[in-house]
């Protein structure tokens, strides 16, 4: 009798989630992935094209341009990233004076909202008034227009993802601090200094989460950034920023063809699918360990 | 082979941790085999130490457990192979080399956190409460194993543990620790027979000393087999213990506190009934509580 009220109390409480999940995501997903082999621009009846939106996709160069300027984004931003969250929380778990503002410090740009902090970087990377461009002209040259320069464009883009570790430090912060006591006495006992016990005991140790930061860094690097791009470059110059989601953006909402912009998001998320597929399967093999 | 016993926080582990270096004194010197140790860096002492939960690397097999030390002092891998595989065949390790920790049984773990301490073929071994993570049945097993190891010649290891029982068969000698002070160092036979404080004597011996208080200052210390029960009314039985082999009854004498009796599997006074005592052999002890 108890059993079945729980079950009951259970259900109707997660009915919302399962609705809003069904209507928001599971719903849309399958729209998208029938729709990726239509041509729909939204207001006729869609038309079947089969494979053809995806031989057109894969013909445009504005596509290859696409995959080019995300894998470059993400190819150096993620490691940067997952190295950066690890070089602070290791820096920052002794002293819980510091760690406290560090973590703050450090997760303010995950809640601050993505366009408040793409126009602040509009704001730095300013040739005019901005301290990079003023910063840059008093060491005696001039950078120019970052955002007009195609690799200028990457490298702000680059640095504003990197900025963005703090969920990453947040993790291995903690992460370092469930590592047992007993095993840095020995390293130290043994005469490990703090290159060798990182080396051969903090790492090793924090190998899960670091593989998992991986992997869902670099899915969310080939998903998600979409407003400071409209923000910044709205993907210029030359399409050197005009990563995939922007992709999507445009072909959906700017040029209302709705089929191709679902056909590059599938590509998208098979992209993310089996780079991730890729990576776990190389970091199994560091992780034989815990598997047991 | 010295034992360390005491309550917890008595300072059991800080005085390992002061022996090899783990904490620096704020006062005082260190000293092994009369040489000055005090500034000497923990990986130069001639000290092992076996931790409590053994501290073993989840990552590594067992060899690289076992050579993880001479690993990081970078000493070459021809002449650290052969020790680790002398040292874990002696210690019935030789199957296991490449098992990682997660797989081994508590027994086994011990042993290899015994191993990698005896490759260090140290002059002090430190031991912090090897047996306190292995089940009852094991902790005997491997108490017949440590103790020759331990006792091989040139070497004397300072094992510490709060079970009473477990620093008695032990030591060669047992200091009891008591918040920090030394309460006592002497043979096994020497702490049961002449407790030097009356810590002491209510901490060794199962049951321990019965303290009765004596009415011009200072306590008379009763052992339970020293007490026997005769017929008579000094006193009424107020507590049985039964072990089976033998009987701890406790007896409240009006006035005079409680004493507890030994007794053999025979019949007994019930609970609640008036007894005569009969006592031995006693201890005097002053009001600071030091004996006379």
């Amino acid at each position: 009798m108890r059993q079945r009220h729980y079950r009951r109390g259970l259900r109707l409480l997660m009915a919302p989630y399962v609705l809003g999940a069904v209507l928001l995501v599971v719903l849309p997903a399958i729209a998208s992935f029938a729709f990726a082999f239509t041509r729909f621009d939204g207001i006729g009846a869609p038309r079947f094209d089969g494979l053809d939106v995806f031989a057109d996709l894969f013909a445009s160069s504005e596509f290859h341009d696409s995959l080019r300027a995300t894998a470059v984004i993400a190819a150096v931003a993620v490691p940067l990233r997952v190295v950066g969250a690890i070089a602070f929380a290791m820096l920052l778990h002794r002293s819980e004076r510091l760690a406290s503002p560090g973590r703050i410090a450090a997760f303010a740009p995950v809640v601050v909202p993505d366009a408040a902090t793409a126009l602040v970087w509009l704001w730095v990377v300013n040739p005019v008034y901005g301290p990079l461009g003023i910063a840059a002209r008093a060491m005696g040259f001039d950078a120019g227009p970052l955002l007009l320069d195609p690799w200028g464009a990457r490298f702000v883009f680059i640095a504003v993802s990197v900025l963005a570790l703090g969920e990453g430090f947040l993790v291995v912060l903690a992460a370092r601090r469930e590592l047992p006591g007993a095993v840095y006495d020995v390293a130290r006992l043994e005469g490990a200094g703090a290159w060798q016990t990182f080396r051969r005991v903090t790492l090793p140790l924090l190998t899960p989460v670091v593989a998992f930061l991986v992997v869902r860094d670099t899915v969310a690097s080939v998903q998600v950034p979409l407003v400071p791009t409209l923000v910044l470059t709205e993907g210029g110059p030359l399409n050197a920023t005009k990563t995939l989601p922007v992709l999507v953006y445009e072909k959906g909402f700017a040029e209302l063809r709705f089929g191709d912009a679902a056909a590059v998001a599938m590509l998208m998320f098979g992209l993310a699918l089996a780079v991730a597929a890729v990576q776990l399967l190389f970091l199994r093999r560091r992780l034989r360990w815990e598997s047991r | 082979m010295l034992a360390v016993v005491g309550p917890s926080g008595s300072g059991k582990s800080t005085l390992l941790r002061l022996l090899t270096g783990l904490l620096s004194p704020s006062a005082g010197t260190v000293a092994i085999g009369g040489a000055d140790v005090t500034r000497v860096a923990p990986e130069r002492r001639p000290v092992a130490m076996v931790f409590q939960g053994f501290a073993l690397m989840p990552h590594l097999t067992v060899r690289d457990n076992i050579a993880f030390g001479p690993r990081v002092r970078r000493e070459p891998r021809a002449s650290v192979a052969p020790r680790v595989t002398a040292v874990a065949s002696s210690l019935g390790l030789g199957a296991l080399l490449d098992r990682y920790p997660g797989q081994l049984s508590g027994g086994e773990r011990q042993r290899v956190a015994l191993a990698r301490s005896l490759v260090r073929d140290p002059v002090v071994f430190c031991l912090d409460e090897p047996l306190s993570s292995l089940d009852p049945q094991l902790r005997t097993d491997a108490r017949k194993l440590l103790a020759p190891l331990l006792r091989a010649d040139g070497r004397c290891a300072v094992y510490v543990t709060h079970d009473q029982a477990e620093a008695m068969t032990m030591g060669d000698r047992v200091a009891v620790l008591r918040a920090g002070r030394l309460e006592q160092v002497a043979t096994p036979r020497e702490l049961y027979d002449a407790p030097a404080t009356t810590f002491v004597a209510s901490f060794v011996g199962s049951p321990p000393m019965s303290l009765l208080p004596v009415p011009e200052g200072g306590w008379v210390g009763v052992r339970p087999e020293d007490v026997r029960l005769v017929p008579g009314d000094d006193g009424t039985v107020v507590d049985v213990e039964d072990l089976g082999h033998e009987r701890h009854v406790a007896v409240a004498l009006p006035g005079r506190g409680r004493v507890v009796a030994r007794l053999g599997a025979g019949p007994h006074p019930p609970l609640g009934t008036p007894t005569g005592v009969e006592i031995g052999t006693t201890r005097a002890f002053d009001a600071e509580g030091r004996a006379v």
